[in-house]
């Protein structure tokens, strides 16, 4: 696919992108849609959150998918992939999501919820995703986003994640999934949002920035490829350091609208690529955080609009643009 | 909903193709809705034999990724343990091994794939540690920047103390001189170097040795990160000593007369 800066940059294709996601659950006879049945709240999650920010959440079934995401709910408090599938932490934070971006949280047994969060707690502060013992950083994050979202950071011990989360912390400034570990764009997003203040802002937005490639994608972790997801990563951090102008803007927006696909809606990881719903919201959510015109702004914390978070009440992460009064 | 994908090229293909895709698709769903109803019956009754056993098995097979699979086949090996002497136990768990073998073959990515080695060396009668360092050193040199590879890597070498941080020191020298762009390499390297050289003095020396196979590196590809990323760490290491931060720095200045798009402009605006 051309990149060059002669052809002008292909519209954002917003009326294809809601058909592409329309169409995911027209495809009950094949294997595949079922072969990804284990992660189908967070397809749900990345559906919804792509329709908000394009502002046509209304074309899903509220009451369908309110009655499916509390059928995921297991005995422990904790929600599975899809019925009948265990509990792990990722998706407890989807369905919260979703219940919260539907406005229906009164459907919701929160105290479930946060009891199962509490059972993930280890010692150290870190996190465990399941009963099953992975440890990593994406959990600390999972865990404050989920807590902050039900008004109830006080139910863990966030001092103690938080030096967890520090100990993870490298000498470029990145943060890696567990200590010791190389940093990742994705953790170093995740981290950040639990503990801003253990950051070096100006060597974590270099590092960052450095992220940005020639033909204007970001990848995730020096000397790799370039992907549509880390628009969301890397943006997302650059944002809570109000740093995004450390990036060239317009090339990244011009790589974002190149990897839609013009055929079906849906964005791919890069151009040319097949699209899929989970680089559809992050290339929106990142477009949002570019300011591109006619979307919902997006809140870099949360991968939610910003309508929905502003209602909550404040918590320890403030940065400009954001809660500001 | 599908998946996430990467990397897969979009390629152009006729109708009949389409419709011979969706045949196949339509004839594995069949075999799968039906192993995922007898498995679905098996945990509701929490029966633990042979059958649920064989059962995740195959749908595993079709589906790597099924999480709940693996999670009941750990409840199901915990189950037959309590049964078991150690040393048919300890054969179950190599096998399990060989089961996780084949799936990171299909997804060297796989988080649940990675995640069952783990639990199974860590309830196995005696960990196969020897076997999971031969397995990683072959998972690197397929992909030398598999972030699940290295990650393991380190869990294996802190849960086994198989090998000295010298000799993982020495591991990471292999691999980057394999490929200077590797950061994971770079990254790991800053890790061991201070566990394998506590000795000031002997410290001093390898940091010495460092700047100069960094220079190597930046000569040979001043385009690549890596090596950049690793010098601000070296010299992180000596902020006292301003004989090596003026030397560095004149280096520096020879290589953007050289190359001026390298990405020393930055070190020089960082630093200077």
């Amino acid at each position: 696919m051309s990149s060059t800066s002669a052809t002008s940059p292909q519209p954002f294709l917003l009326d294809l992108h809601v058909q592409f996601i329309l169409g995911l659950d027209k495809k009950q006879d094949e294997f595949e849609y079922w072969a990804s049945e284990q992660l189908r709240l967070n397809g749900v999650l990345w559906a919804l959150t792509s329709l908000d920010l394009m502002n046509r959440k209304a074309e899903l079934k509220r009451q369908d998918v309110i009655e499916f995401v509390l059928s995921c709910q297991n005995e422990d408090g904790g929600f599975g992939g899809s019925v009948e599938h265990d509990s792990h932490i990722a998706y407890t934070l989807s369905a919260v999501q979703i219940m919260m971006t539907l406005d229906a949280m009164d459907r919701l047994d929160a105290s479930r919820v946060i009891t199962y969060i509490q059972s993930r707690a280890l010692a150290d502060g870190s996190f465990s995703g399941d009963e099953w013992g992975e440890v990593d950083t994406r959990f600390c994050y999972i865990t404050i986003n989920c807590l902050s979202l039900l008004g109830r950071l006080d139910a863990i011990d966030v001092p103690k994640t938080v030096q967890y989360i520090d100990a993870c912390r490298n000498f470029d400034g990145g943060f890696g999934c567990r200590p010791g570990a190389e940093s990742h764009a994705g953790q170093t997003a995740l981290a950040i949002v639990g503990a801003l203040e253990l950051v070096e802002a100006d060597k974590l937005g270099w590092w960052l920035a450095e992220r940005q490639l020639k033909n204007g994608g970001l990848n995730g972790r020096p000397e790799k490829l370039e992907d549509v997801c880390y628009s969301w990563w890397v943006m997302s951090a650059l944002s809570i350091l109000d740093r995004v102008h450390w990036i060239n803007k317009d090339s990244l927006i011009k790589f974002i609208l190149e990897s839609q696909d013009p055929e079906t809606g849906g964005i791919a990881d890069r151009p040319g690529d097949y699209p899929d719903v989970f680089h559809l919201v992050f290339g929106v959510a990142g477009l949002s955080l570019l300011g591109y015109p006619g979307l919902q702004p997006v809140d870099p914390r949360y991968c939610m609009s910003r309508y929905i978070t502003d209602k909550l009440p404040k918590f320890n992460v403030d940065w400009k643009g954001v809660n500001k009064e | 909903m599908s998946a996430d994908q990467h990397h897969q090229k979009k390629v152009k293909t006729t109708n009949e193709e389409r419709e011979a895709q969706r045949q196949r698709s339509i004839k594995k769903l069949a075999e799968y809705k039906g192993l995922c109803s007898l498995v679905s019956a098996k945990r509701k009754a929490k029966e633990y034999d042979d059958a649920a056993f064989n059962l995740t098995t195959k749908l595993l097979s079709l589906n790597p990724e099924f999480y709940t699979m693996w999670n009941f086949r750990r409840q199901i090996i915990l189950d037959r343990r309590t049964r078991m002497d150690t040393e048919a136990y300890q054969a179950l768990c190599l096998s399990e091994l060989q089961l996780a073998d084949a799936a990171l073959k299909i997804n060297p990515k796989s988080y649940w794939v990675w995640n069952h080695r783990r639990w199974i060396l860590e309830n196995m009668p005696e960990a196969a540690w020897t076997r999971e360092l031969k397995l990683l050193g072959r998972m690197l040199d397929m992909d030398a920047r598999n972030f699940h590879g290295w990650g393991y890597r380190r869990y294996v070498i802190a849960a086994s103390g198989a090998r000295s941080p010298k000799e993982e020191f020495d591991f990471t020298t292999e691999k980057i001189s394999q490929n200077f762009s590797n950061y994971s390499a770079w990254h790991y390297r800053s890790k061991v170097l201070v566990q394998a050289f506590a000795d000031p003095a002997e410290r001093a020396k390898v940091i010495d040795n460092e700047f100069e196979l960094v220079r190597n590196a930046i000569y040979t590809e001043p385009a690549d990160q890596s090596a950049w990323l690793y010098q601000r760490w070296l010299l992180s290491l000596v902020p006292q000593d301003m004989d090596r931060w003026s030397k560095e720095l004149e280096s520096v200045q020879e290589l953007v007369e050289i190359e001026p798009e390298s990405k020393c402009k930055v070190i020089m605006q960082g630093q200077g």
